[in-house]
């Protein structure tokens, strides 16, 4: 199956680009990126071809796509894929804004194609292992998570608002978001949330907290603040505790690594030796193209999840609570 | 020497006044029950408060119920003699005013303790905090859990208070607060309760409590993130020792901190050091307030789903 990608801003493109390379049915054939300097770079590296031109290389036969620009060009690379009537994997958030992930959802049913959204921490073990135990009962009835998507200040588009549509609020509560809705099948009923920036000087949030009822009752805490410091031994964390009246289980999603103490570089770090998580997302959505199934993460579900997002500023902008909205 | 007059059953408290240099233990009021009261002790017992008018006691350590402590306090302060006792002082703002102005009027100096503040590890947090190690503040994480200690005390005044204090003496007022709270049973009818608390602070940083009664054993935990580094402590794992017993249960309570000095021996030596001085202890009680009204705040949140300002600061 020949593939593309198009757009290497988000970092998460390499480790895309990377399993469809290794993928036994898959090829990696081509890749567009607005920066030609690095688009030629990822195609001398990953051993596929350059387009300079977006149309040139959606006119090949090339069957499936994973975008991974920028937050706000999402919408128009969805469009223009789905037009070409290319199989689409779309890196997070689907959109900077509800009405337009709702018309690129609506585009890509037109038009017959896959939308799946990149939400790979359903594919970490441990925490598939929690959501069978959860969803088997083990620890009763479930009645709160205290969750957190921590990350170091990623830096670049991802603090330019018009580009990347929010900061640490917009690129952290998704993930955890999406594994809430999928784990507990349930929705959220009401948001409050405050952000602030205060960890670097940028113009976009760097900070903050959202509390969270969901329609079942269950009370839901999400820190999705860029305030692992420099010296961290990693980029981030991905962590719930999900507490029931029978008991509680606590998931650390990275917790698979070793440490390295590195005289060499002056620094302590993780060194993940887990399953990785975008090899199962990569080879779902290859699985998904081939056998001309569904996405078991749909646009739908990178809509609900960017609605959360949206009520969330919207609270923090009213200091008030705020009452979701299903689009 | 110091006299302490000890007022209800907390034999901690007695075996830990019974290690602090230049205190003696001249009174135990326990009501009826004396059996609790180790065999060393057992002359010391009264039967009520009254007695202790004709001792001459420095300071009473009072070890009773939240509910009780204004009735006991109201008929102490009566007498002159000074106070301590553990936060949260009373179950309301009110309550907790009413008492203060009470001891000021009588002149007695109250001593509202929280032992959090005397544990090393978060001593030494705020340490570090008032130095800078961690920067300008930006979002702090605290945790605490236990099980369900049964009983009719919410898990906000219960495990709330302490945290509440602390934070407060840490990082400053709060602006406003977010909560919310669960309280479930068990299948086999046991309660479990459950509260997710955010501040926002006067200087706009950051703070989530969690506080958890589903929990199989003690734990704390802190993670405070600033703008120049983040310090974070977890006492599950900051434990020195490791003990495994094969073909028996440990018996060995490893629970406690290991520490020669417990976090309220190093509270009541703190009381007893200045009663010696000064002849009375430290008076801290308008402290005692502000954990109170954050907690009420807190339940209020819980109960309306909205945010809740704290309107105007104590003095």
């Amino acid at each position: 199956m020949k593939t593309a990608i198009i757009s290497f801003a988000h970092m998460h493109a390499l480790a895309y680009a990377k399993y469809l390379v290794e993928h036994p049915e898959a090829e990696l054939v081509a890749i567009w990126d607005a920066d030609s300097t690095r688009g030629k770079e990822m195609a001398d590296r990953f051993g596929s071809d350059f387009y300079s031109d977006l149309d040139e290389l959606l006119k090949t036969d090339v069957e499936a796509v994973i975008i991974c620009s920028e937050n706000v060009n999402h919408k128009e690379h969805v469009f223009k894929a789905a037009s070409y009537k290319k199989q689409i994997l779309c890196e997070k958030p689907i959109a900077t804004e509800i009405a337009d992930a709702k018309e690129m959802i609506q585009v890509c049913d037109e038009h017959g194609v896959i939308l799946q959204v990149a939400y790979p921490v359903r594919f970490v073990p441990a925490i598939q292992k929690v959501k069978d135990l959860v969803q088997a009962g083990k620890i009763g009835e479930v009645m709160a998570v205290n969750a957190t998507n921590h990350g170091q200040m990623p830096g670049g588009w991802f603090v330019e608002k018009e580009l990347s549509g929010g900061g640490s609020a917009t690129d952290h509560i998704v993930h955890i978001m999406d594994v809430l809705r999928w784990m507990l099948k349930d929705e959220v009923k009401t948001v409050y949330a405050e952000f602030d920036t205060r960890f670097y000087d940028i113009e976009v949030e760097d900070a903050g907290l959202v509390t969270l009822e969901l329609e079942s009752g269950v009370i839901v805490s999400i820190d999705p603040s860029w305030s692992r410091p420099k010296t961290f031994p990693t980029w981030g964390d991905v962590t719930m505790e999900i507490v029931g009246t029978e008991g509680t289980i606590a998931v650390d999603a990275y917790k698979q690594h070793s440490l390295l103490y590195n005289d060499t570089d002056g620094k302590i770090q993780q060194m993940p030796w887990a399953e990785d998580m975008d090899a199962g997302l990569v080879n779902d959505f290859i699985d998904c193209v081939k056998n001309d199934r569904k996405p078991f993460i749909s646009g739908t579900d990178g809509l609900r999840t960017l609605e959360v997002v949206k009520a969330a500023y919207e609270a923090d902008e009213l200091k008030e609570t705020v009452l979701l909205k299903r689009n | 020497m110091v006299k302490v007059a000890v007022i209800g059953n907390s034999r901690k408290h007695l075996e830990t006044w019974s290690n602090i240099k230049n205190v003696e233990v001249i009174a135990i009021v326990s009501g009826k029950s004396h059996e609790w009261i180790p065999e060393a002790h057992q002359k010391k017992a009264v039967s009520n408060a009254e007695e202790l008018k004709t001792m001459d006691v420095d300071v009473v350590d009072l070890c009773v119920p939240v509910n009780e402590r204004a009735e006991w306090i109201q008929q102490i302060a009566k007498e002159g003699v000074h106070i301590i006792c553990e936060t949260p002082l009373a179950e309301t703002m009110e309550k907790a005013s009413s008492i203060i102005k009470e001891c000021e009027a009588k002149k007695v100096h109250l001593f509202v303790g929280n032992r959090r503040r005397y544990s090393p590890e978060y001593a030494d947090a705020r340490n570090q905090v008032n130095n800078g190690n961690v920067g300008k503040l930006g979002v702090t994480r605290l945790s605490s859990g236990a099980p369900h200690p049964g009983g009719e005390e919410d898990i906000i005044t219960g495990l709330g208070m302490i945290e509440f204090d602390w934070l407060l003496w840490t990082f400053g007022d709060v602006e406003r607060v977010m909560a919310k709270h669960v309280k479930k049973k068990r299948r086999d009818g046991w309660p479990v309760e459950y509260a997710l608390i955010t501040l926002r602070h006067r200087d706009q940083s950051f703070t989530q409590v969690e506080l958890n009664w589903a929990k199989t054993t003690k734990e704390t935990s802190f993670e405070i993130s600033g703008d120049t580094g983040m310090l974070t402590f977890n006492s599950n794992e900051s434990n020195p020792i490791s003990l495994q017993l094969s073909g028996s249960e440990a018996d060995v309570d490893l629970e406690e901190a290991v520490l020669f000095k417990s976090a309220l021996e190093r509270q009541l030596e703190h009381v007893a050091a200045f009663v010696e001085v000064q002849n009375k202890p430290v008076k801290r009680a308008d402290d005692a307030l502000k954990p109170i009204q954050l907690a009420e705040a807190a339940r209020k949140s819980a109960e309306t789903g909205q945010p809740v300002s704290i309107e105007g600061v104590l003095k």
